[in-house]
Protein backbone atom coordinates (compact mmCIF):
# COMPACT_ATOMS: atom_id res chain seq x y z
CA UNK A 1 0.00 0.00 0.00
CA UNK A 2 1.11 3.22 -1.41
CA UNK A 3 1.66 6.34 1.23
CA UNK A 4 -0.46 8.25 -0.68
CA UNK A 5 -3.26 5.66 -0.53
CA UNK A 6 -2.60 5.48 3.15
CA UNK A 7 -3.22 8.98 3.79
CA UNK A 8 -6.00 8.94 1.93
CA UNK A 9 -7.95 6.12 3.31
CA UNK A 10 -6.57 7.82 6.75
CA UNK A 11 -8.68 11.52 5.28
CA UNK A 12 -11.65 9.21 4.51
CA UNK A 13 -11.81 7.58 7.29
CA UNK A 14 -11.57 10.70 9.58
CA UNK A 15 -14.50 11.54 7.56
CA UNK A 16 -16.49 8.92 7.62
CA UNK A 17 -15.23 8.21 11.42
CA UNK A 18 -17.56 5.51 12.86
CA UNK A 19 -18.14 3.00 10.24
CA UNK A 20 -14.34 3.24 9.16
CA UNK A 21 -13.16 2.45 12.88
CA UNK A 22 -16.01 -0.83 12.84
CA UNK A 23 -14.14 -2.07 10.10
CA UNK A 24 -10.48 -1.53 11.16
CA UNK A 25 -8.98 -3.91 14.19
CA UNK A 26 -9.94 -1.73 16.74
CA UNK A 27 -11.50 -3.10 19.94
CA UNK A 28 -15.18 -3.93 19.33
CA UNK A 29 -17.80 -5.97 21.47
CA UNK A 30 -17.77 -9.82 19.56
CA UNK A 31 -21.01 -10.43 17.17
CA UNK A 32 -24.05 -12.21 18.26
CA UNK A 33 -23.24 -15.88 16.36
CA UNK A 34 -25.73 -18.12 14.37
CA UNK A 35 -25.17 -21.17 13.11
CA UNK A 36 -26.65 -22.73 9.50
CA UNK A 37 -26.51 -26.25 8.76
CA UNK A 38 -25.42 -26.42 4.95
CA UNK A 39 -24.98 -30.07 4.63
CA UNK A 40 -24.13 -32.75 7.21
CA UNK A 41 -20.75 -31.88 7.35
CA UNK A 42 -21.36 -28.35 6.36
CA UNK A 43 -22.14 -25.19 8.07
CA UNK A 44 -22.29 -21.53 8.09
CA UNK A 45 -21.38 -19.12 11.06
CA UNK A 46 -23.26 -16.24 10.74
CA UNK A 47 -23.28 -12.91 12.29
CA UNK A 48 -26.21 -10.65 13.53
CA UNK A 49 -26.05 -6.85 13.24
CA UNK A 50 -22.03 -7.11 12.54
CA UNK A 51 -19.42 -6.27 10.21
CA UNK A 52 -17.57 -9.75 10.26
CA UNK A 53 -17.47 -11.34 7.36
CA UNK A 54 -19.62 -15.42 6.89
CA UNK A 55 -17.82 -18.46 8.35
CA UNK A 56 -18.01 -21.79 6.79
CA UNK A 57 -16.76 -25.24 8.81
CA UNK A 58 -16.33 -28.43 7.02
CA UNK A 59 -16.24 -31.39 9.43
CA UNK A 60 -14.40 -34.30 8.73
CA UNK A 61 -13.15 -37.36 10.68
CA UNK A 62 -9.77 -35.61 11.05
CA UNK A 63 -10.47 -32.22 11.95
CA UNK A 64 -12.18 -28.76 10.48
CA UNK A 65 -11.44 -26.82 7.55
CA UNK A 66 -12.91 -23.36 8.14
CA UNK A 67 -13.38 -20.42 5.87
CA UNK A 68 -12.68 -17.11 7.61
CA UNK A 69 -12.52 -16.11 11.02
CA UNK A 70 -14.04 -12.72 11.38
CA UNK A 71 -12.77 -10.41 13.86
CA UNK A 72 -10.48 -11.20 16.53
CA UNK A 73 -13.38 -10.43 19.66
CA UNK A 74 -15.02 -12.90 17.60
CA UNK A 75 -12.97 -15.99 18.12
CA UNK A 76 -14.16 -17.19 21.58
CA UNK A 77 -17.92 -17.04 20.52
CA UNK A 78 -16.75 -18.59 16.99
CA UNK A 79 -15.49 -21.78 18.98
CA UNK A 80 -18.53 -21.83 20.73
CA UNK A 81 -20.70 -22.15 17.85
CA UNK A 82 -18.41 -24.81 16.48
CA UNK A 83 -18.78 -26.84 20.04
CA UNK A 84 -22.48 -27.08 19.17
CA UNK A 85 -21.92 -29.46 16.28
CA UNK A 86 -18.64 -30.78 16.65
CA UNK A 87 -15.76 -31.62 19.06
CA UNK A 88 -13.23 -31.94 16.23
CA UNK A 89 -9.79 -29.70 15.93
CA UNK A 90 -9.61 -26.60 13.70
CA UNK A 91 -6.97 -27.69 11.12
CA UNK A 92 -6.94 -25.52 8.42
CA UNK A 93 -7.97 -21.64 8.49
CA UNK A 94 -8.64 -20.27 4.61
CA UNK A 95 -8.70 -16.61 4.29
CA UNK A 96 -10.91 -15.54 1.22
CA UNK A 97 -8.78 -12.24 1.56
CA UNK A 98 -6.69 -10.09 4.00
CA UNK A 99 -10.06 -7.68 5.79
CA UNK A 100 -9.17 -7.80 9.21
CA UNK A 101 -13.27 -8.86 9.41
CA UNK A 102 -12.32 -12.33 7.77
CA UNK A 103 -8.71 -12.71 9.16
CA UNK A 104 -8.99 -11.24 13.07
CA UNK A 105 -9.27 -14.54 14.46
CA UNK A 106 -5.84 -16.32 12.67
CA UNK A 107 -3.58 -15.11 15.60
CA UNK A 108 -5.62 -16.60 18.18
CA UNK A 109 -6.04 -19.70 15.46
CA UNK A 110 -2.42 -20.14 15.02
CA UNK A 111 -1.82 -20.44 18.52
CA UNK A 112 -4.11 -23.64 18.14
CA UNK A 113 -2.35 -24.98 16.04
CA UNK A 114 -4.57 -24.90 12.37
CA UNK A 115 -2.65 -24.06 9.52
CA UNK A 116 -3.96 -20.81 7.89
CA UNK A 117 -3.45 -20.36 4.27
CA UNK A 118 -4.49 -17.65 1.31
CA UNK A 119 -4.00 -16.24 -1.59
CA UNK A 120 -0.49 -15.15 -2.24
CA UNK A 121 -1.62 -11.92 -2.56
CA UNK A 122 -3.94 -11.80 -0.22
CA UNK A 123 -0.73 -12.67 2.17
CA UNK A 124 1.22 -9.84 0.78
CA UNK A 125 -1.38 -7.58 1.67
CA UNK A 126 -1.42 -8.49 5.21
CA UNK A 127 2.55 -8.17 5.40
CA UNK A 128 2.00 -5.01 3.97
CA UNK A 129 -0.55 -3.85 6.87
CA UNK A 130 1.39 -5.28 9.57
CA UNK A 131 -1.49 -7.48 10.37
CA UNK A 132 -1.36 -10.08 12.68
CA UNK A 133 -1.97 -13.84 11.91
CA UNK A 134 -0.31 -13.65 8.49
CA UNK A 135 -0.79 -17.25 6.53
CA UNK A 136 1.55 -19.86 6.85
CA UNK A 137 0.95 -21.34 3.29
CA UNK A 138 0.41 -18.86 0.21
CA UNK A 139 -0.63 -20.38 -3.27
CA UNK A 140 -0.96 -18.90 -6.48
CA UNK A 141 -3.93 -20.22 -8.84
CA UNK A 142 -5.49 -23.06 -7.33
CA UNK A 143 -4.86 -25.60 -4.47
CA UNK A 144 -6.38 -28.58 -2.81
CA UNK A 145 -6.65 -29.27 0.82
CA UNK A 146 -7.74 -32.82 1.41
CA UNK A 147 -8.47 -33.50 5.29
CA UNK A 148 -10.38 -37.28 6.48
CA UNK A 149 -11.02 -38.16 2.90
CA UNK A 150 -12.49 -34.85 1.85
CA UNK A 151 -11.24 -32.08 -0.59
CA UNK A 152 -11.51 -28.65 -0.82
CA UNK A 153 -10.24 -26.52 -3.97
CA UNK A 154 -9.09 -22.88 -3.29
CA UNK A 155 -8.85 -20.47 -6.37
CA UNK A 156 -7.67 -17.15 -6.84
CA UNK A 157 -9.35 -16.28 -10.51
CA UNK A 158 -8.04 -12.46 -10.31
CA UNK A 159 -9.08 -8.98 -8.99
CA UNK A 160 -12.41 -8.11 -8.14
CA UNK A 161 -12.83 -6.81 -3.92
CA UNK A 162 -9.23 -6.97 -3.56
CA UNK A 163 -6.26 -8.39 -5.53
CA UNK A 164 -6.31 -11.62 -3.60
CA UNK A 165 -9.65 -13.07 -3.67
CA UNK A 166 -9.80 -16.68 -2.82
CA UNK A 167 -13.57 -18.79 -3.60
CA UNK A 168 -13.52 -21.77 -1.19
CA UNK A 169 -15.54 -24.75 -3.27
CA UNK A 170 -16.78 -27.70 -1.89
CA UNK A 171 -17.03 -30.27 -4.53
CA UNK A 172 -19.38 -32.96 -2.57
CA UNK A 173 -21.54 -30.44 -1.39
CA UNK A 174 -22.08 -28.20 -4.53
CA UNK A 175 -20.91 -25.24 -2.27
CA UNK A 176 -19.15 -21.90 -3.08
CA UNK A 177 -17.98 -19.75 -0.30
CA UNK A 178 -16.96 -16.95 -2.00
CA UNK A 179 -15.55 -14.11 0.81
CA UNK A 180 -16.48 -10.59 -0.70
CA UNK A 181 -16.03 -11.33 -4.28
CA UNK A 182 -19.99 -11.57 -3.57
CA UNK A 183 -21.75 -9.84 -0.86
CA UNK A 184 -25.40 -10.81 -0.81
CA UNK A 185 -27.94 -7.78 0.44
CA UNK A 186 -28.84 -4.27 0.05
CA UNK A 187 -27.10 -3.87 3.45
CA UNK A 188 -23.60 -4.95 2.12
CA UNK A 189 -23.16 -3.76 -1.37
CA UNK A 190 -20.10 -4.26 -3.91
CA UNK A 191 -17.29 -2.69 -2.04
CA UNK A 192 -14.20 -1.94 -4.35
CA UNK A 193 -10.71 -1.78 -1.91
CA UNK A 194 -8.61 -0.15 -5.00
CA UNK A 195 -5.94 0.59 -1.79
CA UNK A 196 -5.81 -3.22 -1.41
CA UNK A 197 -5.55 -4.10 -5.31
CA UNK A 198 -9.48 -4.57 -5.90
CA UNK A 199 -10.64 -3.74 -9.42
CA UNK A 200 -14.33 -3.09 -10.45
CA UNK A 201 -13.17 -3.80 -13.93
CA UNK A 202 -12.05 -7.16 -13.76
CA UNK A 203 -14.50 -8.41 -10.87
CA UNK A 204 -17.03 -9.35 -13.85
CA UNK A 205 -14.54 -11.68 -15.29
CA UNK A 206 -13.53 -12.81 -11.95
CA UNK A 207 -16.81 -13.71 -10.75
CA UNK A 208 -17.15 -15.32 -14.21
CA UNK A 209 -14.37 -17.75 -13.33
CA UNK A 210 -16.08 -18.80 -10.36
CA UNK A 211 -19.68 -19.20 -11.87
CA UNK A 212 -17.97 -21.78 -14.08
CA UNK A 213 -17.43 -24.27 -11.29
CA UNK A 214 -20.38 -26.69 -10.49
CA UNK A 215 -22.24 -25.47 -7.04
CA UNK A 216 -25.80 -24.71 -6.45
CA UNK A 217 -25.49 -23.02 -2.67
CA UNK A 218 -23.15 -20.28 -2.19
CA UNK A 219 -21.88 -18.43 1.03
CA UNK A 220 -21.17 -14.76 0.36
CA UNK A 221 -18.94 -13.35 2.10
CA UNK A 222 -21.75 -10.60 3.92
CA UNK A 223 -25.16 -11.55 3.99
CA UNK A 224 -27.33 -14.96 4.17
CA UNK A 225 -26.80 -18.13 2.46
CA UNK A 226 -28.50 -17.91 -1.30
CA UNK A 227 -28.43 -19.46 -4.48
CA UNK A 228 -25.93 -19.65 -7.81
CA UNK A 229 -28.56 -17.68 -9.49
CA UNK A 230 -28.49 -15.21 -6.99
CA UNK A 231 -24.94 -14.52 -7.31
CA UNK A 232 -25.53 -14.55 -11.07
CA UNK A 233 -27.74 -11.54 -10.40
CA UNK A 234 -24.66 -9.77 -8.62
CA UNK A 235 -22.43 -10.50 -11.33
CA UNK A 236 -25.07 -8.45 -13.49
CA UNK A 237 -24.81 -5.31 -10.85
CA UNK A 238 -21.16 -5.74 -11.39
CA UNK A 239 -21.70 -5.04 -15.31
CA UNK A 240 -24.32 -2.60 -14.54
CA UNK A 241 -21.99 -0.43 -12.14
CA UNK A 242 -18.58 -0.25 -14.67
CA UNK A 243 -21.18 0.59 -17.45
CA UNK A 244 -22.97 3.25 -15.25
CA UNK A 245 -19.96 4.94 -13.82
CA UNK A 246 -17.76 4.94 -17.25
CA UNK A 247 -20.83 6.70 -18.69
CA UNK A 248 -21.36 9.24 -16.44
CA UNK A 249 -17.08 9.64 -16.48
CA UNK A 250 -17.28 10.03 -20.49
CA UNK A 251 -20.44 12.78 -19.46
CA UNK A 252 -18.28 14.48 -17.30
CA UNK A 253 -20.24 14.20 -14.32
CA UNK A 254 -18.88 15.36 -11.21
CA UNK A 255 -17.58 13.33 -8.04
CA UNK A 256 -20.79 14.42 -5.93
CA UNK A 257 -23.14 13.22 -9.22
CA UNK A 258 -21.07 9.93 -9.40
CA UNK A 259 -21.73 9.34 -5.61
CA UNK A 260 -25.03 9.90 -5.31
CA UNK A 261 -25.92 7.91 -8.41
CA UNK A 262 -23.84 4.94 -6.17
CA UNK A 263 -25.61 5.47 -2.79
CA UNK A 264 -29.32 5.45 -5.17
CA UNK A 265 -28.54 3.12 -7.25
CA UNK A 266 -26.41 0.54 -5.83
CA UNK A 267 -26.59 0.94 -2.15
CA UNK A 268 -23.38 2.15 -1.57
CA UNK A 269 -22.48 3.74 1.85
CA UNK A 270 -20.17 5.54 3.39
CA UNK A 271 -17.64 2.74 3.74
CA UNK A 272 -17.76 1.70 -0.35
CA UNK A 273 -17.43 5.66 -0.90
CA UNK A 274 -14.27 5.39 1.38
CA UNK A 275 -12.75 2.81 -0.53
CA UNK A 276 -14.02 2.63 -4.05
CA UNK A 277 -15.30 5.87 -4.95
CA UNK A 278 -12.11 7.94 -5.94
CA UNK A 279 -10.92 4.58 -7.66
CA UNK A 280 -13.90 3.55 -9.33
CA UNK A 281 -13.86 7.09 -11.22
CA UNK A 282 -10.31 6.77 -12.07
CA UNK A 283 -10.42 3.11 -13.43
CA UNK A 284 -14.53 3.60 -15.37
CA UNK A 285 -12.64 6.36 -17.34
CA UNK B 1 0.79 -46.36 -13.39
CA UNK B 2 -0.77 -48.93 -14.92
CA UNK B 3 -0.10 -52.89 -13.99
CA UNK B 4 1.52 -53.69 -16.78
CA UNK B 5 3.78 -51.27 -16.06
CA UNK B 6 4.22 -51.82 -12.35
CA UNK B 7 4.89 -55.18 -13.25
CA UNK B 8 7.85 -54.31 -16.06
CA UNK B 9 9.30 -52.05 -13.27
CA UNK B 10 9.16 -54.73 -10.27
CA UNK B 11 10.90 -57.37 -13.07
CA UNK B 12 13.80 -54.28 -14.05
CA UNK B 13 14.16 -53.77 -10.03
CA UNK B 14 14.32 -57.90 -9.34
CA UNK B 15 16.87 -57.57 -12.23
CA UNK B 16 19.12 -55.16 -10.80
CA UNK B 17 18.80 -56.69 -7.61
CA UNK B 18 19.11 -53.08 -5.26
CA UNK B 19 16.61 -52.16 -6.52
CA UNK B 20 13.78 -53.80 -5.36
CA UNK B 21 13.03 -51.41 -3.58
CA UNK B 22 11.31 -49.34 -6.05
CA UNK B 23 7.98 -51.14 -5.59
CA UNK B 24 5.14 -50.33 -3.12
CA UNK B 25 5.90 -53.33 -1.31
CA UNK B 26 7.04 -51.76 1.77
CA UNK B 27 10.23 -50.66 0.50
CA UNK B 28 13.53 -52.02 0.80
CA UNK B 29 15.92 -52.14 4.49
CA UNK B 30 17.30 -48.92 5.74
CA UNK B 31 19.81 -46.91 3.76
CA UNK B 32 22.84 -45.43 5.38
CA UNK B 33 22.23 -42.04 6.43
CA UNK B 34 24.87 -38.86 6.18
CA UNK B 35 24.09 -35.08 6.79
CA UNK B 36 25.81 -32.69 5.07
CA UNK B 37 25.40 -28.83 6.13
CA UNK B 38 24.49 -26.67 3.26
CA UNK B 39 23.64 -23.71 5.22
CA UNK B 40 23.04 -22.73 8.90
CA UNK B 41 19.81 -23.41 8.66
CA UNK B 42 19.71 -26.38 5.63
CA UNK B 43 20.80 -29.62 5.30
CA UNK B 44 21.16 -32.49 3.10
CA UNK B 45 20.00 -36.35 4.45
CA UNK B 46 21.96 -37.99 2.32
CA UNK B 47 22.76 -41.92 0.86
CA UNK B 48 24.17 -43.81 -2.15
CA UNK B 49 22.08 -44.35 -5.00
CA UNK B 50 18.58 -45.05 -4.13
CA UNK B 51 16.22 -43.58 -1.64
CA UNK B 52 16.60 -39.97 -3.02
CA UNK B 53 17.81 -37.20 -0.83
CA UNK B 54 16.04 -35.34 1.81
CA UNK B 55 16.34 -31.51 2.26
CA UNK B 56 16.08 -30.01 5.74
CA UNK B 57 15.27 -26.67 6.40
CA UNK B 58 15.59 -25.87 10.25
CA UNK B 59 13.53 -23.46 12.06
CA UNK B 60 12.56 -22.65 14.78
CA UNK B 61 8.86 -23.08 14.71
CA UNK B 62 9.75 -26.41 12.86
CA UNK B 63 11.30 -28.14 10.04
CA UNK B 64 10.30 -28.17 6.34
CA UNK B 65 11.36 -31.34 4.66
CA UNK B 66 11.62 -32.05 1.09
CA UNK B 67 11.45 -35.95 0.62
CA UNK B 68 11.25 -38.68 3.02
CA UNK B 69 12.63 -41.57 1.35
CA UNK B 70 11.34 -45.09 1.98
CA UNK B 71 8.94 -46.25 5.10
CA UNK B 72 12.63 -48.16 6.50
CA UNK B 73 14.64 -45.22 6.50
CA UNK B 74 12.33 -43.10 8.50
CA UNK B 75 13.74 -43.54 12.04
CA UNK B 76 17.65 -42.90 11.08
CA UNK B 77 15.81 -39.87 8.87
CA UNK B 78 14.69 -38.46 12.42
CA UNK B 79 18.00 -39.48 14.06
CA UNK B 80 19.34 -37.58 11.26
CA UNK B 81 17.34 -34.64 12.24
CA UNK B 82 18.03 -34.60 15.80
CA UNK B 83 21.92 -34.21 15.65
CA UNK B 84 20.67 -31.07 14.08
CA UNK B 85 17.77 -29.75 15.99
CA UNK B 86 14.94 -30.73 18.55
CA UNK B 87 12.36 -29.45 16.25
CA UNK B 88 9.58 -31.43 14.76
CA UNK B 89 8.76 -32.01 11.24
CA UNK B 90 5.93 -29.70 10.28
CA UNK B 91 5.48 -30.28 6.72
CA UNK B 92 6.96 -32.35 4.01
CA UNK B 93 7.45 -31.83 0.71
CA UNK B 94 7.21 -34.55 -2.04
CA UNK B 95 9.16 -33.92 -5.26
CA UNK B 96 6.90 -36.30 -6.79
CA UNK B 97 5.00 -39.12 -6.19
CA UNK B 98 7.47 -41.86 -6.42
CA UNK B 99 7.90 -44.70 -3.07
CA UNK B 100 11.85 -43.99 -2.64
CA UNK B 101 10.78 -39.95 -2.18
CA UNK B 102 7.21 -40.36 -0.46
CA UNK B 103 7.63 -43.34 1.29
CA UNK B 104 7.88 -42.07 4.83
CA UNK B 105 4.59 -39.85 4.21
CA UNK B 106 2.61 -42.02 6.69
CA UNK B 107 5.01 -42.02 9.57
CA UNK B 108 5.67 -38.32 8.96
CA UNK B 109 1.53 -37.76 9.17
CA UNK B 110 1.33 -39.54 12.34
CA UNK B 111 3.83 -37.11 13.67
CA UNK B 112 1.58 -34.36 12.59
CA UNK B 113 3.50 -33.13 9.85
CA UNK B 114 1.42 -32.05 6.53
CA UNK B 115 2.40 -33.42 2.81
CA UNK B 116 2.27 -30.87 0.28
CA UNK B 117 2.62 -32.03 -4.00
CA UNK B 118 1.63 -30.90 -7.08
CA UNK B 119 -1.85 -32.20 -7.86
CA UNK B 120 -0.80 -34.33 -10.06
CA UNK B 121 1.73 -35.97 -7.87
CA UNK B 122 -1.20 -36.52 -5.73
CA UNK B 123 -3.40 -38.10 -8.48
CA UNK B 124 -0.73 -40.48 -8.94
CA UNK B 125 -0.65 -41.64 -5.61
CA UNK B 126 -4.05 -41.84 -5.61
CA UNK B 127 -4.49 -44.36 -8.80
CA UNK B 128 -1.15 -46.48 -7.65
CA UNK B 129 -3.23 -46.54 -4.19
CA UNK B 130 0.02 -45.77 -2.15
CA UNK B 131 0.09 -44.81 0.99
CA UNK B 132 0.49 -41.25 2.90
CA UNK B 133 -1.51 -39.27 0.55
CA UNK B 134 -1.15 -35.63 0.07
CA UNK B 135 -2.81 -33.44 2.55
CA UNK B 136 -2.45 -30.40 0.16
CA UNK B 137 -2.07 -30.65 -3.72
CA UNK B 138 -1.05 -26.80 -5.52
CA UNK B 139 -1.61 -26.35 -9.29
CA UNK B 140 1.29 -24.27 -10.36
CA UNK B 141 3.42 -22.16 -7.17
CA UNK B 142 3.02 -22.62 -3.49
CA UNK B 143 4.52 -20.64 -0.66
CA UNK B 144 5.47 -22.15 2.81
CA UNK B 145 6.23 -19.63 5.79
CA UNK B 146 7.65 -21.06 8.70
CA UNK B 147 9.42 -19.68 11.66
CA UNK B 148 10.06 -16.39 9.54
CA UNK B 149 11.24 -18.63 6.76
CA UNK B 150 9.77 -19.12 3.27
CA UNK B 151 10.12 -22.23 1.17
CA UNK B 152 8.77 -21.75 -2.95
CA UNK B 153 7.28 -24.64 -4.64
CA UNK B 154 6.61 -24.59 -8.20
CA UNK B 155 5.31 -27.05 -10.69
CA UNK B 156 6.91 -26.36 -13.94
CA UNK B 157 5.80 -29.41 -16.23
CA UNK B 158 6.30 -32.70 -17.00
CA UNK B 159 10.09 -34.10 -16.68
CA UNK B 160 10.64 -37.69 -14.66
CA UNK B 161 6.83 -37.80 -14.46
CA UNK B 162 3.90 -35.58 -14.79
CA UNK B 163 4.09 -34.26 -11.33
CA UNK B 164 7.41 -32.84 -10.75
CA UNK B 165 7.79 -29.91 -8.25
CA UNK B 166 10.87 -28.51 -7.19
CA UNK B 167 11.75 -27.00 -4.13
CA UNK B 168 13.40 -23.38 -3.85
CA UNK B 169 15.21 -22.01 -0.62
CA UNK B 170 15.57 -17.97 -2.10
CA UNK B 171 17.63 -16.70 1.20
CA UNK B 172 20.13 -19.79 1.04
CA UNK B 173 20.18 -19.98 -2.62
CA UNK B 174 19.63 -23.55 -2.91
CA UNK B 175 17.17 -25.62 -5.23
CA UNK B 176 15.67 -29.43 -4.34
CA UNK B 177 15.19 -30.68 -8.05
CA UNK B 178 13.82 -34.17 -7.16
CA UNK B 179 14.42 -36.53 -9.84
CA UNK B 180 13.92 -34.02 -12.76
CA UNK B 181 17.90 -33.89 -11.92
CA UNK B 182 19.59 -36.57 -10.97
CA UNK B 183 23.40 -36.59 -10.80
CA UNK B 184 25.81 -39.28 -11.50
CA UNK B 185 25.92 -41.70 -13.91
CA UNK B 186 24.68 -44.87 -11.87
CA UNK B 187 21.22 -42.32 -11.31
CA UNK B 188 21.04 -41.66 -15.25
CA UNK B 189 17.95 -39.77 -16.51
CA UNK B 190 15.02 -41.84 -15.71
CA UNK B 191 11.69 -41.06 -17.92
CA UNK B 192 8.42 -42.81 -16.41
CA UNK B 193 5.76 -42.36 -19.11
CA UNK B 194 3.74 -44.38 -17.11
CA UNK B 195 3.77 -41.80 -14.25
CA UNK B 196 3.22 -39.27 -16.82
CA UNK B 197 7.19 -38.34 -17.51
CA UNK B 198 8.27 -36.80 -21.14
CA UNK B 199 11.31 -36.69 -22.15
CA UNK B 200 10.40 -34.16 -25.13
CA UNK B 201 9.33 -31.79 -22.36
CA UNK B 202 11.70 -32.28 -19.67
CA UNK B 203 14.33 -29.66 -21.08
CA UNK B 204 12.08 -27.11 -21.03
CA UNK B 205 10.91 -27.64 -17.42
CA UNK B 206 14.94 -27.77 -16.25
CA UNK B 207 14.58 -24.46 -18.05
CA UNK B 208 12.14 -22.86 -16.15
CA UNK B 209 14.04 -24.26 -13.02
CA UNK B 210 17.38 -22.89 -13.98
CA UNK B 211 15.26 -19.12 -14.60
CA UNK B 212 15.34 -19.13 -10.29
CA UNK B 213 18.31 -17.50 -8.47
CA UNK B 214 20.58 -20.51 -6.57
CA UNK B 215 23.67 -21.10 -6.70
CA UNK B 216 23.87 -25.15 -4.95
CA UNK B 217 21.26 -28.03 -6.33
CA UNK B 218 20.19 -30.94 -4.04
CA UNK B 219 19.34 -33.32 -6.98
CA UNK B 220 16.87 -36.28 -6.81
CA UNK B 221 19.57 -39.05 -6.13
CA UNK B 222 23.50 -38.05 -6.50
CA UNK B 223 25.74 -35.80 -4.35
CA UNK B 224 24.83 -31.88 -3.94
CA UNK B 225 26.14 -30.10 -6.89
CA UNK B 226 26.24 -26.34 -8.69
CA UNK B 227 24.16 -24.66 -10.91
CA UNK B 228 26.63 -25.66 -13.68
CA UNK B 229 25.85 -29.16 -13.16
CA UNK B 230 22.27 -28.54 -13.23
CA UNK B 231 22.95 -26.82 -16.80
CA UNK B 232 25.05 -29.83 -18.13
CA UNK B 233 22.78 -32.04 -17.33
CA UNK B 234 19.82 -30.12 -19.04
CA UNK B 235 22.39 -30.17 -21.94
CA UNK B 236 22.01 -33.83 -21.55
CA UNK B 237 18.58 -34.05 -22.09
CA UNK B 238 18.50 -32.18 -25.55
CA UNK B 239 21.41 -34.98 -26.57
CA UNK B 240 19.22 -37.30 -25.21
CA UNK B 241 16.13 -36.54 -27.17
CA UNK B 242 18.03 -36.08 -30.25
CA UNK B 243 19.98 -38.84 -30.64
CA UNK B 244 17.13 -41.08 -30.25
CA UNK B 245 15.27 -39.20 -32.75
CA UNK B 246 17.65 -39.60 -35.29
CA UNK B 247 17.46 -43.38 -34.49
CA UNK B 248 14.19 -43.91 -34.98
CA UNK B 249 13.51 -41.63 -38.25
CA UNK B 250 16.38 -43.85 -39.24
CA UNK B 251 14.57 -46.82 -38.95
CA UNK B 252 16.88 -48.28 -36.17
CA UNK B 253 16.07 -51.11 -34.23
CA UNK B 254 14.24 -50.99 -30.58
CA UNK B 255 17.78 -53.03 -29.42
CA UNK B 256 19.57 -50.62 -31.23
CA UNK B 257 18.11 -47.75 -29.54
CA UNK B 258 18.78 -50.02 -25.97
CA UNK B 259 22.28 -50.13 -26.88
CA UNK B 260 23.06 -46.87 -27.42
CA UNK B 261 20.96 -45.60 -24.28
CA UNK B 262 22.91 -47.96 -22.00
CA UNK B 263 26.31 -47.23 -23.73
CA UNK B 264 25.91 -43.40 -24.53
CA UNK B 265 23.29 -42.64 -21.55
CA UNK B 266 24.52 -45.09 -18.58
CA UNK B 267 20.60 -46.25 -18.77
CA UNK B 268 19.85 -49.61 -16.55
CA UNK B 269 17.31 -52.42 -16.92
CA UNK B 270 15.12 -49.70 -14.51
CA UNK B 271 15.76 -47.17 -17.17
CA UNK B 272 15.16 -48.60 -20.50
CA UNK B 273 12.06 -50.65 -18.26
CA UNK B 274 10.69 -47.36 -17.63
CA UNK B 275 11.44 -45.47 -20.92
CA UNK B 276 12.42 -47.34 -24.04
CA UNK B 277 8.83 -47.66 -25.21
CA UNK B 278 7.69 -44.44 -24.46
CA UNK B 279 10.67 -42.60 -25.77
CA UNK B 280 10.29 -44.50 -29.10
CA UNK B 281 6.59 -43.54 -28.81
CA UNK B 282 7.20 -39.81 -27.82
CA UNK B 283 10.43 -39.13 -30.12
CA UNK B 284 9.31 -40.23 -33.60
Amino acid sequence: MRKSSVFRLLAAALLFGGVWVAYTQQQRPPSTLKTNKIANDLYEIENVGSLAGNVTVLVTDEGLVVVDDKFDPDHDNIMAQIKTFTDKPIKYIINTHHHGDHTGGNAKMLTSGAQIISSEEARENMVDGKMPGIPTLAFQRHTHIYLGGKNVELFHYGRAHTNGDSVVWFPAQRVLATGDMFTYGDATPQLIDYAGGGSGKEWTKTLDSALALNFDTVVPGHGAITTKAEMAKFRQVTVDLRNRVHEMDVQKKSKDEITKMLQTDFHWGPLQLARGLDGVIAEMQ
Amino acid sequence: MRKSSVFRLIVAAFLLGGVVAYTQQGGPPASKLTTQKLADDLYVIHNDFVPGNTTALVTNEGVVLVDDKFPADHDNIIAELKKVTTQPVKYVVNTHHHFDHAGGNVAMQAMGAQVVTSEQARRYMVDIKQPGLTNIAFQDHMHIYLGGKNVELYYFGKSHTGGDIVAYFPDQRVIAMGDMFTFGDATPQLIDYAGGGSAKEWTATVNRALALNFDTVVPGHGVVTTKAELTKFRDSTITLRNKTHEMIVAKSSRADIEKMLRADFHFADLHIGASLDGMMAELR
